[in-house]
């Protein structure tokens, strides 16, 4: 079996929104709209501190779809739009959404986002991979681990343009490869883990 | 507890839900501003069909230098990704190369050629033809000229804008000393003999793995020198002990072991006690100092001057000196003093090109006969020693150290710096054990009047420890990959003969208050609103100039004060399959078209040439960009550059590795330093007027006065920011999802004023004031707010930043290597609701 994901090496973030760019690039993700993000850790200013001056601290969490195994989205979708693909990757088949966004409440990491309006662009085109589908009005959309180029074996374009070197791709189901690795010797931990959803994206540090 | 279980504490589903989607920016989506009314034209008419990539690079300015791959479909920019070939490390990228993709077709491009309508400041014109643009300047240009010499015009272009041909094609001045990033620079760099006045003596960040000690002090690495960041977290993971001093808790102190805040304005204060701690506690490196400083020279007491073997001013004569091992060194005349290069004007007796240690040897004790020996002739001199001679008593620098050292005892720089003496003791005892690197940068206490003093210190810290020339050790700026990687030695456009700019006398920051012969000006890049304080003189000086034209990819604020605005063309577009060849991240550069010139915009070269042409000079320029990058190349003095053509960089890729990159860039590894000695010449005999011949703590100007702080109690750092390259993205739409300009204060500070996080505040002093919104921010010290800078009207809430910061030069400016600094961030202001 194939389990593609990403682990994220916190100790190297420097919460650049890099990774957060290249998705929207990538992906030709409309205005208003993020596929990625890097929140400030319970802070409600970017680049924020937890505590009193001088004793703080702030750790930066990039936040996409975490690709669960036991995926919350997927279970409530009611037209199978939202489906678990064969090399583990949560997607949506667009033809099938039908804007209900049951998926949208029930993902515990806020990771999808929904077209109310037609798609607009402030460059008046579109913009990314020429095979990602232009998603209409009316569905939700989210990561979908740069589908287009991994089925090519590229890397997501995330993990390509990340500055930190914080972010790995792989195959979790093979226990050589890097990711993996990462994930054992680092103790690689799932966010949310206590909801049970199982996400194949981890973090360290 | 597992490891597993962490998360569940450190983060909650609400922390998401809080942040949702675009508004994970602190305020949401900012509205872009713009004062063009021009519509965005969409498209292009020679659009291609197919999907091709080509390649160029990005940005100069943050050192970045990105060579990027740009994915084109139906002849517009849809993607760009990191470019290059081999070791990886060299294909970086940040968020502001993708950025692009929005940025370039963004409302903040001049579409057009402009001409102002309404007063100077007020933003108001009307689009013209090219033709009637250039005719009307280079007519402009003629007419100054012809009344008040070649001189009568200012061109100043960054490195951003190649617009190089520009200044010299017209004789013009260009704009003197810069007063900026010289700070800490000034200090350092005399004693390095390396920097060029910026402080840009250090190895690459890679040699960071080999350290001990990484302390980083104000720079903030991880924000400014992000496409190379990882270099900085390899570090740490090889088991480097990264320690950060900087008033905020910034993002490069958040990713170090340790953060140690500072006091603004006061790391002169540490550099100065952590000398005084390791001298008094033995933990110098004392063959180094002896061997490869200027501490045990000697230096005559009445004068502060450094002794040396012959020159205009004689205090002593051979007979004094008469012994066996003077007399093998040969031809002792005069000891004199003066000499150094540092000396200028000040001495009419100093040679024009200043003599070699070789050519004047300067003097130290031999430790084992006690005698003066010229200091390249003895392998063991005092450190510390005095010795009379005639009617002259000599010291040794070393020695008049350990004089003007003894106020700044940790106890005492503790007290200044709010650093606890414990760990300012610790601190130094660590750095000097080394190997260790002392990571200085431009925006931090570079920006205050007593910078030059930090940069001196800095020098004395490196030079009693001997961090410097091995492997893991160095001082000054790492920020930069381009910078501090190993650079292509590339040739140039040979101009004619007869061109050359004009000399400068004066400095832009000077202009609005000396006498000049400045009548024109024309701006490539933001000089109005950017590199002067207290911008608002400018502006009225600038008034009262005949023409003022600025050439810029983006309209500028300060283009608001410009008769002409002419759209350049911004990396990505070209009119020819080659644009300009850099030196990169240790790599050649080049940039390629990726598209045509959007909108109306036209190349450097173009502009450059059609200029040229009606004033007759076009001949001295290169016909073509092809034919300049291959000239580049080809007067290149190093036959693996002079052997490369633009077409053969271009198949390999659009980018030619330095042989041998993967060798961590080093300096001064043999020792021989490019001083007047060949060692660290860290006694400054030009500064002993001020008293600064060895650094003497000297408080900041304006945040240190009292008086004016009760009225005005907040200390205004400007800082860099990943978002920006100083004024340039402010206009780019993706990037205002993630950062709109505010000022950004302490909680408590924020609750004295009752301010909220989200308010607009109206930010305050004597010299003028802006508006922006606050947000409340644990990291930032109390007692200061900080702002990314280059915060101006065209994004803020109202007025520029630069209308509040500090302009005031300090006497000691000229006698600096690069003339004063300007201190932008030694400013007082308020802050209140607006």
């Amino acid at each position: 079996m194939t389990r593609l994901a990403i682990a994220i090496n916190l100790d190297r973030c420097v919460g650049c929104h890099t990774c957060t760019m290249a998705c929207k690039m990538q992906n030709n993700v409309p205005e208003g709209l993020l596929w990625n993000r890097v929140l400030t850790t319970n802070c409600d200013v970017v680049d924020g501190a937890e505590g009193t001056y001088p004793n703080v601290s702030r750790v930066y969490t990039p936040i996409a779809c975490q690709h669960c195994q036991n995926a919350a989205c997927q279970r409530v979708c009611p037209t199978g739009a939202t489906y678990k693909d064969e090399k583990g990757r949560v997607e949506i088949d667009y033809e099938k959404c039908i804007g209900c966004r049951m998926c949208m409440a029930a993902c515990p990491y806020n990771a999808r986002v929904f077209n109310w309006q037609t798609p607009v662009r402030t460059t008046g085109a579109n913009y990314g991979d020429a095979a990602v589908p232009v998603r209409p009005k009316g569905v939700a959309e989210k990561c979908t681990l740069c589908k287009e180029r991994t089925d090519n074996g590229e890397e997501p374009m995330c993990v390509v343009c990340c500055p930190a070197h914080a972010r790995i791709f792989g195959d979790l189901d093979d226990p050589d490869s890097e990711v993996s690795r990462l994930v054992r010797e680092r103790h690689g931990y799932q966010m949310l883990e206590d909801m049970g959803t199982n996400p194949s994206v981890h973090y360290i540090g | 507890m597992t490891d597993s279980s962490q998360p569940l504490n450190r983060i909650s589903r609400r922390s998401f839900l809080k942040a949702s989607g675009a508004a994970a920016g602190i305020l949401g989506i900012a509205g872009a501003s713009s004062v063009l009314s021009l519509a965005v034209e969409q498209g292009n008419a020679n659009a291609q069909p197919s999907e091709y990539i080509a390649r160029t690079y990005h940005q100069v300015h943050c050192g970045g230098m990105c060579s990027l791959a740009c994915t084109v479909r139906d002849g517009r920019l849809v993607k760009v990704q990191p470019n290059g070939v081999g070791n990886p490390d060299f294909q970086t990228i940040c968020l502001k190369g993708i950025s692009e993709v929005s940025h370039i077709y963004g409302t903040g491009r001049v579409q057009a050629p402009m001409k102002r309508t309404g007063a100077r400041g007020a933003g108001e014109f009307e689009r013209i033809s090219w033709d009637q643009a250039l005719d009307e300047i280079a007519a402009a240009i003629k007419e100054a000229q012809a009344a008040h010499g070649n001189d009568a015009v200012l061109v100043m272009t960054t490195d951003e804008a190649d617009f190089g041909f520009l200044a010299p094609m017209l004789g013009a001045q260009t704009g003197g000393m810069s007063g900026i990033d010289v700070g800490i620079g000034n200090g350092l760099d005399p004693a390095t003999g390396m920097g060029a006045g910026y402080a840009m003596s250090a190895p690459e960040a890679r040699d960071w793995q080999r350290s001990k000690l990484v302390l980083t002090v104000g720079s903030n690495y991880c924000e400014s020198s992000l496409p190379n960041v990882f270099t900085f977290l390899d570090a740490k993971e090889a088991g480097a002990h990264m320690v950060t001093v900087d008033p905020h808790y910034s993002t490069t102190a958040s990713k170090s072991d340790e953060w140690i805040p500072i006091e603004p304005g006061t790391d002169a204060a540490l550099f100065l006690g952590m000398t005084s701690y390791i001298l008094a506690n033995g933990l110098a490196d004392e063959e180094f100092m002896k061997l490869h400083t200027s501490l045990p020279f000697l230096v005559d007491q009445a004068s502060g001057q450094l002794a040396r073997h012959h020159g205009t001013t004689a205090i002593a004569t051979a007979a004094n000196f008469a012994t066996d091992s003077v007399a093998a060194a040969g031809e002792l005349g005069e000891i004199s003093v003066g000499g150094s290069p540092n000396e200028g004007a000040s001495d009419g007796a100093t040679p024009a090109v200043p003599e070699t240690g070789e050519e004047n040897p300067f003097y130290v004790i031999d430790a084992a006969t006690g005698v003066p020996m010229p200091y390249n002739s003895c392998d063991n001199p005092q450190l510390e020693g005095t010795i009379t001679i005639g009617n002259s008593s000599y010291a040794t620098a070393y020695s008049l150290l350990l004089d003007t050292q003894a106020p700044f005892t940790t106890q005492w720089a503790a007290e200044i710096t709010g650093i606890p003496q414990e760990r300012i003791e610790a601190l130094a005892k660590e750095y000097a054990e080394g190997p260790s690197a002392l990571a200085l940068g431009w925006g931090g206490n570079d920006k205050m009047t007593n910078a030059d003093i930090a940069g001196h210190a800095a020098a004395i810290l490196t030079a009693v420890t001997g961090n410097i020339g091995k492997p893991g050790a160095g001082v000054g700026v790492y920020v930069g990959p381009s910078y501090n990687g190993y650079s292509a030695p590339l040739g140039s456009w040979a101009l004619p003969e007869d061109w050359a700019v004009a000399s400068s006398t004066l400095s832009l920051y000077d202009m609005p208050f000396k006498q000049n012969n400045v009548h024109g000006a024309i701006f490539c890049g933001d000089f109005v609103a950017q590199h002067v304080a207290a911008m608002d003189n400018l502006t009225q000086w600038v008034d009262t100039l005949d023409f003022v034209v600025s050439i810029d990819p983006y309209f500028t604020e300060g283009a608001k004060w410009a008769d002409y605005v002419l759209p350049a063309t911004s990396r990505f577009e070209y009119d020819e399959p080659f644009g300009n060849v850099k030196s990169g991240y240790s790599q050649i550069v080049i940039q390629e078209k990726v598209i045509d010139p959007l909108f109306e915009a036209k190349t450097d070269l173009w502009i450059t040439r059609e200029i040229a042409k009606r004033l007759g000079l076009e001949a001295g320029l290169p016909a073509t960009a092809v034919e300049r990058c291959n000239a580049i190349l080809a007067s290149s003095a190093e036959e693996w550059v002079s052997s490369l053509t633009v077409e053969q960089i271009s198949e390999n890729g659009a980018v030619w590795p330095v042989p041998d990159r993967d060798t961590i860039r080093e300096v001064v590894p043999d020792l021989v330093f490019p001083t007047t000695s060949g060692r660290m010449d860290v006694y400054y005999d030009n500064l002993v007027e001020y008293g600064q011949e060895l650094p003497q703590w000297e408080a900041c100007t304006e945040i240190a006065d009292e008086a004016l702080r009760a009225q005005f109690p907040l200390q205004l750092s400007n800082v860099r920011t990943r978002f920006r390259i100083h004024n340039q993205f402010y206009d780019a739409d993706w990037l205002q999802l993630l950062y709109e300009p505010l000022i950004m204060i302490n909680p408590e500070d924020a609750s004295a004023r009752n301010l909220s996080t989200g308010d607009v505040v109206k930010v305050y002093n004597n010299r003028g004031s802006f508006q922006v919104k606050v947000a409340a921010n644990n990291a930032i010290r109390p007692g200061s707010a900080r702002i990314y800078e280059a915060a101006t009207a065209l994004h803020n809430v109202e007025g520029n930043l630069q209308s509040t910061t500090n302009d005031t030069l300090i006497q000691r400016g000229s006698a600096l290597m690069c003339g004063p600094v300007i201190p932008f961030s030694d400013t007082l202001v308020e802050i209140e609701k607006a």
